[in-house]
This record gives structure tokens, sequence and C-alpha cells, in this order.
């Protein structure tokens, strides 16, 4: 019969003189037990490299090898099925339902593709190691694009530098207020959205031979319609006509894409926040936030206290010298039960819709890897507030109203 | 799980295991304490701890590293990298190539014809001292006269890499009155990618380093054949239907279109490639495949799977051309900004862009591996000359040692720096003061500019030459 371990093994030996009596017994018993240690961590350097046998500090790297990131979030056992099943994903990749898949994992939840053709892509909720295809949905996005709608109140551009797009400068006025000189760049994206109060319109410059001709207007009615005035007639503005989403001046390519998070919940990387959570015995209670800030410039907004002990009015405010990176502490007038909701952003960043440069590296990584060569990602839009040209789907001239909106869009830089 | 891998890669010393090995004969009742050191029992398992550490250190963590691509690529051995990539994902290592490159033997007046068998030339760079032997029979003419020989490096590496017009060429056992020059041309040979019989003259008078890529819109005969051209990796000019290109782009480059002796002379789709100005090497030589290149293509190799290609699919590609591949040590890619389903593929080596030949082999490669209506375009990254000028102040007697450190560590920097990088001032400053006996850096300029240069953009790729220097070296 095989020995089991190599103590046993040598136990077993027919060598009486050597492990017949008690302590040549316990010397080989001794050393084969040492030995036995040594099989073991020799096994389990080979299981190193195998998903569901490697110790959890193992798992980065076989990801690695398989050109899979745990996310954030991940629990080991949820990462280690999605290392088993590498070559699914991986036969998948370039779709659309394994890039949604891949942000979903990295905690980008809610998010949509929303494609130069008119086409727009989401996903439920996907399961590791199971075909996430049946979870696409799809939606028709050109319907949006109703150019009889037009903006609600006449919206007035008028061109303050003659040239080519790049450089050309424009303003608009809207109600009576004239905007800041805005500039054109021919590389990427010359459509332009609006801002409040006439909420995301998107305006696109088309460059004919005449250039643009500084103080030629064009005024766009509400009811969609462009009047030029000037010396720049060569040259046209219009409102995206065309009945797909348009992300740049080709717009005949269906080869465009941007990942739209177009509505509550958001991924928690969207929105940094904390709880301080009182418990009565102190008056001083430090928060962590759920994303780290790259330095301490960022803002924070205190909610009042939330007294749970049926206690009085507590006063709470921050106390800015512990202020970190990874978070702040709150004090209260005096200790007591119940909580406080923090809410922090960067200097100069919509709180609502706020990537941190690390997290905003890690989606733009994910869409890189994941994405087919061909396609150009233009950027990422997060729509915080009230809705953006061309989203929700819908037709803007049955009953749409353009209400108060806040998106923030973020160029892939490709 | 009991262990870590952390434990796995970190190797049991003899006294630790020479402790465990204590600790478990005193369970098992031997009175260990009272076991002298020298004695027998303490050397007896001492010995014993040594061979068990042998095995611990030895192989438990090159097991445990060698199974993993982040490991395997830093251990010493390179075989278990070759061995994980040959086994789990097909992927066989690019070994060292050679340089290949012409030289002009010129006879002088009165040396007599003399033929020279394969082997029987060796070509020394005296700046470098690489050696070159010429891979054919070569005939000497009667002087005066002269011959073209080719002549391949020594050994297989990028190191091969000696400038055009060298000066300080000869013969390692010299031959007399017959001298040495490696000549640059004004262009390179023209590389071909596609079916067309159709062929380029070149000729004007080209002004600077340029690459030209000439592609075929439409199918026929000079004539009847349309034509655009690429200029420094630029998006494509159309010259439409031509018989030639007279100043191509303002460079004084001429190209004349010649019909093929037969079939369709130029095809749609058709490139021809060429540099100017061209260089006495025809084929650049590389080095061994790095272990983390090896290492990254076995992570592109995933990609493979899928029939969508994505960016890391036409990494894999480009680094797994046969013959060429190692020389790609950068890629990046790019969807083009202008045409659709167009994918730009830039590729250089790590002496910067590579050859046109070099270009078209991998071009050639990668068009037949890639779905219907994709169309990948492998280009080089445009040269930038960078000149780093300043004042380094050096302790007194170190100015030599110096100067040499600081040259190579910023030529590094700045080869490093890749396609479409950004070179920074701070950093140069930084690696200067990082040289022993260096006491300041003033003034640090790239290009005479106190700024940062970034290189390239979205739609232009561009990478950095050797740089050249104008630092003033002062002592303190």
């Amino acid at each position: 019969m095989a020995s089991s371990s190599i103590t046993q093994w040598l136990q077993n030996l027919p060598i009486p003189w050597l492990v017949g009596e008690t302590n040549g017994r316990a010397d080989v018993t001794s050393y084969g037990t040492v030995l036995d240690g040594q099989v073991d961590l020799l096994k389990e350097a080979v299981k190193a490299r195998m998903p569901g046998e490697a110790p959890s500090d193992a798992l980065p790297y076989i990801g690695n090898d398989r050109k899979l990131i745990q996310g954030p979030n991940e629990t080991d056992e949820n990462f280690t099925i999605r290392l088993q099943t590498a070559w699914d994903d991986w036969a998948r990749a370039g779709t659309a339902v394994e890039l949604l898949t891949q942000l979903y994992w990295q905690g980008f939840t809610g998010a949509w593709l929303v494609q130069q053709n008119g086409i727009g892509y989401g996903i439920d909720t996907p399961v590791a190691g199971e075909d996430p295809t049946d979870q696409l949905q799809t939606l028709i996005l050109g319907q949006n694009y109703n150019i009889a709608a037009g903006p609600k109140v006449p919206i007035l551009i008028t061109i303050t530098t003659t040239g080519a797009l790049g450089t050309m400068r424009f303003t608009t006025t809207v109600a009576g207020t004239t905007s800041v000189v805005h500039t054109t760049d021919p590389g990427t994206y010359f459509g332009w959205s609006m801002s409040a109060p006439v909420p995301y319109t998107r305006i696109t410059f088309i460059e004919n031979t005449g250039g643009f001709a500084a103080g030629d207007t064009y005024t766009i009615g509400v009811d969609g319609s462009i009047t030029a005035t000037g010396t720049g007639e060569s040259t046209d503005i219009t409102q995206s006509t065309a009945p797909w989403w348009t992300f740049d001046q080709h717009n005949d390519h269906c080869s465009r894409f941007a990942v739209v998070f177009p509505e509550a919940p958001f991924p928690s990387a969207m929105t940094t926040v904390a709880t301080a959570v009182f418990d009565g015995t102190t008056g001083a209670v430090a928060v962590t936030w759920n994303n780290a800030f790259p330095d301490t410039t960022y803002h924070i907004l205190l909610a009042p206290a939330t007294v749970t002990d049926g206690g009085g009015p507590v006063a709470v405010g921050l106390d800015g010298g512990t202020k970190t990176q990874t978070g702040i502490t709150v004090n209260a007038s005096y200790p007591f039960v119940g909580t406080v909701e923090l809410l922090a952003w960067q200097d100069g960043a919509n709180p609502f819709a706020d990537f941190h440069p690390a997290d905003l590296a890690r989606l733009k990584n994910i869409i890189r890897t994941w994405k087919p060569a061909r396609a150009l990602c233009v950027g990422i839009a997060c729509i915080a507030q009230g809705r953006l040209w061309g989203w929700p789907v819908g037709l803007w001239a049955t009953g749409s109203t353009w209400g108060p909106g806040s998106s923030v869009f973020y160029e892939m830089g490709e | 799980m009991s262990d870590t891998l952390a434990t796995l890669l970190d190797p049991l010393t003899v006294t630790e295991v020479f402790q465990t090995l204590l600790g478990v004969y005193q369970a098992n009742g031997f009175p260990v304490q009272s076991w002298q050191t020298g004695g027998v029992e303490r050397t007896r398992l001492m010995a014993i701890a040594t061979a068990i550490t042998d095995l611990s250190a030895n192989y438990i963590p090159q097991i445990a590293a060698g199974g993993l691509l982040d490991y395997a690529q830093t251990l010493d051995n390179p075989a278990w990298l070759q061995l994980l990539a040959s086994d789990n994902y097909s992927i066989e290592f690019n070994p060292a190539t050679f340089t290949v490159g012409n030289i002009t033997l010129t006879a002088a007046s009165g040396v007599s014809t003399s033929t020279y068998t394969a082997g029987q030339l060796i070509a020394v760079f005296a700046a470098s001292g690489n050696r070159y032997i010429n891979t054919g029979s070569i005939i000497v003419p009667s002087g005066p006269g002269t011959v073209i020989g080719e002549f391949q490096a020594e050994f297989a590496g990028a190191s091969y890499a000696d400038p055009s017009s060298s000066g300080a060429l000869t013969l390692s056992t010299a031959v007399p009155g017959v001298t040495l020059t490696n000549p640059a041309t004004d262009y390179t040979d023209v590389a071909h990618v596609g079916a067309g019989t159709g062929t380029l003259t070149l000729g004007g008078s080209p002004v600077g380093p340029h690459q030209i890529r000439i592609t075929v819109d439409s199918t026929g005969a000079v004539g009847v054949a349309a034509f655009s051209y690429s200029l420094d990796g630029s998006p494509d000019v159309s010259a439409g239907v031509v018989s030639t290109i007279s100043d191509l782009g303002g460079t004084g480059v001429n190209v004349t279109f010649v019909n093929g002796g037969s079939g369709t002379s130029f095809v749609i789709g058709d490139t021809y490639l060429f540099n100017t100005p061209g260089s006495w090497i025809t084929t650049q030589g590389s080095d061994i495949e790095s272990n983390d290149a090896l290492a990254d293509r076995c992570r592109s190799r995933w990609s493979s799977l899928s029939p969508i290609p994505t960016s890391s699919f036409y990494e894999l590609l480009v680094s797994s051309v046969p013959d060429v591949g190692s020389q790609v040590t950068q890629v990046i890619v790019l969807p083009d900004s202008v045409v659709n389903d167009r994918v730009n593929i830039v590729v250089a080596g790590p002496e910067g862009a590579l050859p046109p030949d070099t270009i078209a082999l991998i071009q050639t490669y990668v068009d037949p591996r890639v779905p219907l209506t994709e169309v990948p375009l492998v280009v080089s990254p445009s040269e930038l000359a960078i000149e780093i000028g300043g004042i380094v102040t050096v302790t007194g007697a170190l100015v030599t040692a110096v100067q040499g450190a600081v040259e190579t560590a910023l030529s590094n920097y700045v080869l490093g720096a890749g396609i479409n990088g950004t070179l920074r001032i701070a950093k140069i400053i930084e690696l200067i003061m990082e040289v022993t006996g260096t006491v300041d850096a003033a003034s640090i300029t790239i290009n005479s500019a106190s700024t940062n240069v970034t290189m390239g953009s979205t739609t232009t790729f561009i990478i950095a030459e050797q740089p050249t220097f104008t630092l003033t070296y002062v002592t303190a």
C-alpha cells in the first residue's frame, strides 16, 4: 500500500533498528513531519496559480494574468468565479454586454452605452460565471432628435472672432444674458451643449468654405429654425438633425460611443459621502469617505444631525484640522445618539457627479480594454439632474419640458 | 488555505527550518533543551535543515512564482516565463535578431580585383567597436572602383545600430587600397504592401527626415489610379489621379508612379512606404524579447478569444510577427479620427522608428488576421529631435564622470518616454541631481524652452530621437 505521507513511509520502513524502537520512530516522525510540511508547501505553490485553490492574495495576480481586475467591493468568491470563467468573458470582448459587465464589476453600475448609430445598451445585474447576454437591454435613441421641438426660448449665437473651427469664437445670448466667449475644437467635438436656463440643446457648427465671420449671428428659434445674418452665410449652424446621437463632425461614422450614467442610483465612485455615527459616548467622530480624494482641497456639505435618542437639537461642525484625503472628524456640541450625513466633492466639480482621478482612470481603463479597437469612446456623461438632449428617450415635442438640469462630461482623451 | 502567496514566495532560512525541527522534535519527546551547540543531535538537525532549506528556498518560491506572469517575469531564470508562455498561452518568445546593412567598399587606383567569400570580411566601427561580417560573396573591382556589400552584425541585438556615414569604419584585417564607408541614401527602399505590380521611383532633393506612406485610392494603371499620401503619420492627403507627385508636402520629395510589367499596376488599398533619408541599415537587429514584453503578449493573448479585435489583440499581433516581432517594443492603438473603421497601430522599437521594410512586414502580417471591413494601419511615429540645455554645477574633479552619467541618464529618459510621451523639465533636473558629484542644475531647457514637451496627440504620433546636449558644466 502506498504511503500517504513521508512520515508514514518512514514509519513503515522494514528497518527495525531505524524505526522499530521508540526513539527511532519518534526521530523519523519528527523530520518526516517537517518534510511533509515542505511537501504541503510545494502543493500550495502549484495551487497558487489556480483561482479555485489559490490563497486570496494570489487572486490579483491571477487576475492580472487574465486581464481581469477585482472590483473595489467585489468579494474574493465572486472574483474567483470570474477568473475561472475568463475564457467566456474574453470571448465576448468588444461587445456592449461585456463592456457593461466589466463596468458593473468595477462598481460602475447603471451605465448605458450610447452609440452614434442610434442604439443604446444597458444591462441589469450580471452574475459571475453566467453569460450576461440575455440581460442586455437596448434602446433606439434616434427618436430623440426631433428637431421640430427646438429650445424653449430662442438662442442667439454671435461670432466674436473670425476664423475656421478651432480659431472661431462665439457667445450665446439667452433671455437677455450673454455668455462668456466659447472656443471651438475642430479636432474633436464642436457639438456644444447649452446650459441653463435653456438646458442641453446640442448645437453643431458646420464649417463650409466661407468660414465664420465676426459679427455674424445665428438665431435658433423655438421651432428649431435657424436664421443667419452677416457675411458668413456660407457657413451654417445646425441643431442635431441627424436621427442619431452625434458626437463629432463625423456623424456618418457608427464607431463613436459614449458611456452615460443617466439617473440614480449612481455608482458609488461618482458621489463621495460618509456617515458619522454618534453613539452617545463622544462628541467627535471620524469618518472615512467612500472615495479617497487626491488632495485636501475638496469641499464638504454637512447635513443637520439626525438625533435618534430623543435628545434635543445638536449642533455639528467639521474639525478642519483633521481633514485628510480619506476623511475628517465631525464634532458635535455634545455626545448624542444619531447620525450626520456628509457629502464631499472636489473643487470645481459637481457634488453629485464627481469621479475622482483614480476612479476615473479605472473607468477609462476598463473602457479601453474592453471596447472594440476601432470604436472611439468620446467620453463619459453623468446626468446628475434633469435631462440631456437625447436622454431620456422620448420625443421632445410630446410634452417634455426643459427643466433645470446638470450634467458632467469627461472626455475620454483618445 | 493556510499559506499566503507572500509566504510561499518568501524562502525559508536554514535557521527557521532548524527552529521548526527543534520544535517538532521537542513535541515528540526529545530533550532538545539539553542538546548542546556543536553536539551530535544539533549538528545532525542542522544538516537536515540545510537540506530542507535547499528545497524550500530554491523550489517552492519558484514553483509559486513560475505559475504567475507577474512573478515569473521577475525570476532570474527566464525559462520559467518562457515555459509558461509556451505551455499556457501558446506563445513562443521572440529571439534576438541581427542587424543587416550595406557597406560600400572602395578600391583605390592600382588595386586588382579580388573576391571575398561570405564571412571573410569583418567591418569594424571604431566609435562603437561593433563588428559586421559580409553575408555573401563580394567582388571588389579593380581600382578605382566601388562595390556595395551586405554585412550582418557579429552578434544579435539592438545595440548594433551604428549611424550612417559614421567615419572610422575599417576592416579588421586591412586590405591594402580598400576603404569602407556606410553612406545613407536619400531614401530607404520602398516597402510595398499589397498585390499591385506598380512601383515608385523616388527623386528630388528631400529636406529633413520624413516618413511617407503612399496609398492607392482607386485601382488602375498610371493615369487611372488615384493616390493619397501621409507625411510623418499625419492624415492622408489626396493627390488624385496623378502620375507624379512633386515636392510632396513641401519636403522636396518627388514620386513617380511606374506601371508594372504585367497584371494590375496599382490596386486600391495597397500602400508604399519609404523614409528619407535612408540608412545604411536595412534590417535593425533586436534584443531577445524581454520578460516584460513576453508577459504582456501572454496577457494580450486573451483578446484573441473574441471575434471582435480589441486594442490588446492588435498589440498581440504586431509583437508576434515572425522575425520582426521583437523589434516592436512600443505600441499605441487608436481608432482613426477621420476614417471610419480604421485603426491606427503606432509601433516603434527601442531605437525609435522602425524601418519601412519592418512596418510593411507587420502590416502584411496583420491585414489577413482582422475582420472584414476593419482597416488596421500600421504606422511609425514621427521622430522629434530633442536638445537638452542648461547649466550643471559639478564638484571639481568629477566633471568628466558626471557628464557621462548625466548624458546616459537623460538619453535613457528621453528614449524611454515612448510614443506621444511627455518630457518634463522637473524629471530632467531630478535625473541630473541624482548623479553623484552634481551640485546644481539650472536653466534647464528642452529644445531651447524651459517648458515640458508633450509629443503627439490623438491624431499625430511622435517619438523622441536620441537627444543631443548643450549642457554647460561648471565647477562648484
